[in-house]
């Protein structure tokens, strides 16, 4: 919504939106389970809402007091610009064009080809292991930068630690806020053969406009470990 | 009722079973294992069979054997066939434990959720046995009723310290709640096998008077049996045993409650026997869901606890067919 112009449109939020800081200001309806009453206060027109929540009985309530629920899609990249020019479009947003553009032209600029694509595990969760597999976010991201996935299962699902012991990846990326000690007692393999790197959770795992930083920020940890 | 020798047998079946499950459990999994290469010193097979298969199985057969053995010790002292550590609040106050912890950031300092469960576990055990209290002596019905109505306040505790928690913290918890044993170090092994061994001892011990408590606590008491000395050390030595296996793995659903029935309906033996019985049946249990949890579709892995009760469940009720 900032992003293509619209923020001053937004009459509230859900609870984890804190970019950029005009988000943190607006007044807050809840997490998981945003309250009803917040939301009819605000007196919205319409919610947008992510498809990664499940919000069937938000849907019903919320229909029922005459404000219609979208859901915002954005579980792969290519869906981010495609978001931006269809929320811009609805909402008459003054950036729509300039936002979608700088998207798409920043993942251009960071789109590369590399000699050695460098194998990289996603660690979602580390005890027990999450991983993220093909056809999701992050792997759409190291197709851009010129990388592959270290694992071949599809989605988000638990892992077995004794494959990541079996074909240890180049990289392995986790988010500043996990402790991924358990990990590395199971499988102390990792720290002599893979590059750990924290990433900004922001970034890599809430997928939007911030996809372009996503991309500079792999590509950097790439070309880092190539100059190893 | 059974011989010396049928109960021999019987303890030889099942060790047989249990020891087939672990060689089973610790061959196959999500990488194929080269034997060769292992003996041959290949630094990759040995890690994921001495570090990563071997501790999980071995945790396994001795959280299946806490489970089993807790079930039935807890199912002979109230005299009730529904009782199993989960109805008694014991992984309730485990996972509430856990979940508490983790909404308030306990569980990013290490290895301190673990401990908090395991204390949730004993605490839980205490207070259903002081609630259930009364003039001296805790009576069955209320043991059991406690246990029910603190498990709706652990649920209740968890809902809000999940409302209240981030999204990552919330994860954080959740791995007590679904139950797993990724993971699992020979840390893990060994502090389950100590104390699995000394509650062992223990119920051993008081194995004769807890078999007598099959004829009510008063017709117990008449024969000088010390009830509620009996109580403590049984309710003790389970509770500890399973805090510690929660504290490790989560919560594993079924384990404690049927494994003591299905080894009383093959074998119908006393309690002596049920215990060693229950042990390496319970264990065998869950090796085997474990290792189908994890090469059903590998490598991705499943929770074990749907195992133990799609295996458990067929064989359990073609035993109670058979029986009538």
């Amino acid at each position: 919504m900032f992003a293509v112009g619209a923020g001053d449109q937004l009459v509230a939020t859900d609870d984890y939106s804190d970019s950029p800081p005009a988000a943190k200001r607006l007044p807050k309806v809840g997490g998981v389970q945003p309250s009803l009453e917040r939301i009819v206060a605000a007196k919205p027109n319409r919610v947008l809402a992510p498809s990664s929540a499940n919000y069937t009985s938000l849907a019903a309530a919320l229909k029922a007091n005459g404000i219609p629920l979208e859901i915002i899609r954005t579980d792969r990249v290519n869906e981010i610009p495609t978001v931006m020019q269809h929320v811009g479009d609805e909402l008459n947003a003054p950036r729509t064009r300039d936002a979608v553009d700088a998207v798409k032209n920043g993942l251009a600029r960071e789109t590369r080809k590399r000699a050695k694509p460098p194998r990289i595990l996603f660690v979602a969760w580390p005890d027990p292991l999450y991983v993220g597999g093909r056809e999701t976010f992050v792997d759409d991201l190291y197709a851009i930068c010129g990388a592959q996935n270290a694992v071949q299962v599809k989605a988000w699902p638990q892992y077995a630690i004794e494959s990541v012991i079996a074909s240890p990846p180049d990289i392995v990326l986790y988010t500043q806020h996990l402790d991924v000690a358990p990990l590395l007692r199971a499988a102390p393999e990792l720290k002599a053969h893979a590059m750990l790197v924290t990433v900004n959770e922001n970034h890599f795992t809430r997928p939007g406009p911030h996809v372009v930083d996503a991309a500079a920020e792999l590509n950097r940890i790439i070309d880092q470990w190539e100059r190893r | 009722m059974g011989t010396p020798l049928s109960h021999a047998r019987a303890i030889l079946i099942l060790s047989l079973v249990l020891l087939a499950a672990i060689v089973l459990a610790v061959a196959a999994g999500a990488t194929p294992i080269s034997w060769r290469a292992f003996f041959d010193g290949d630094a990759t097979m040995r890690a994921i069979v001495l570090r990563i298969r071997l501790p999980r199985v071995i945790a396994g057969a001795l959280i299946g054997a806490t489970l089993a053995v807790a079930g039935v010790t807890f199912q002979t002292l109230l005299r009730n066939p529904l009782a199993d550590p989960f109805i008694l609040g014991v992984s309730g106050g485990a996972a509430c434990g856990a979940a508490v912890a983790s909404a308030f950031g306990l569980a990013r300092v290490p290895g301190l959720v673990p401990v908090i469960a395991f204390a949730g576990a004993c605490g839980a055990t205490a207070a259903v046995f002081l609630l259930a209290r009364r003039r001296g002596r805790s009576d069955a019905t209320r043991l059991l009723l406690s246990g029910l109505v603190l498990n709706a306040l652990f649920s209740a505790l968890i809902l809000i310290a999940f409302g209240l928690a981030p999204a990552n913290d919330v994860n954080a918890a959740l791995r007590w709640m679904i139950g797993t044993l990724s993971g699992a170090t020979w840390n893990d092994a060994l502090l389950l096998a100590v104390l699995f061994v000394a509650a062992m001892i223990v119920l051993v011990f008081i194995a004769n008077d807890l078999r007598l408590l099959v004829f009510g606590e008063d017709d117990a008491r008449a024969r000088g049996v010390d009830v509620e000395r009996i109580k403590l050390l049984g309710f003790g030595a389970a509770s500890i045993i399973t805090g510690a296996a929660v504290a490790v793995a989560g919560i594993i659903g079924f384990v404690g409650l049927l494994v003591p029935h299905l080894v009383r309906m093959m074998w119908r033996r006393d309690f002596r026997f049920l215990l060693p019985l229950c042990a390496l049946a319970g264990g065998s249990l869950l090796v085997v869901s474990d290792l189908v949890s994890r090469v059903v579709i590998a490598p991705v892995e499943l929770p074990v606890g749907a195992f133990t009760a799609i295996l458990g469940v067929p064989f359990f009720l073609s035993v109670l067919r058979r029986e009538r």
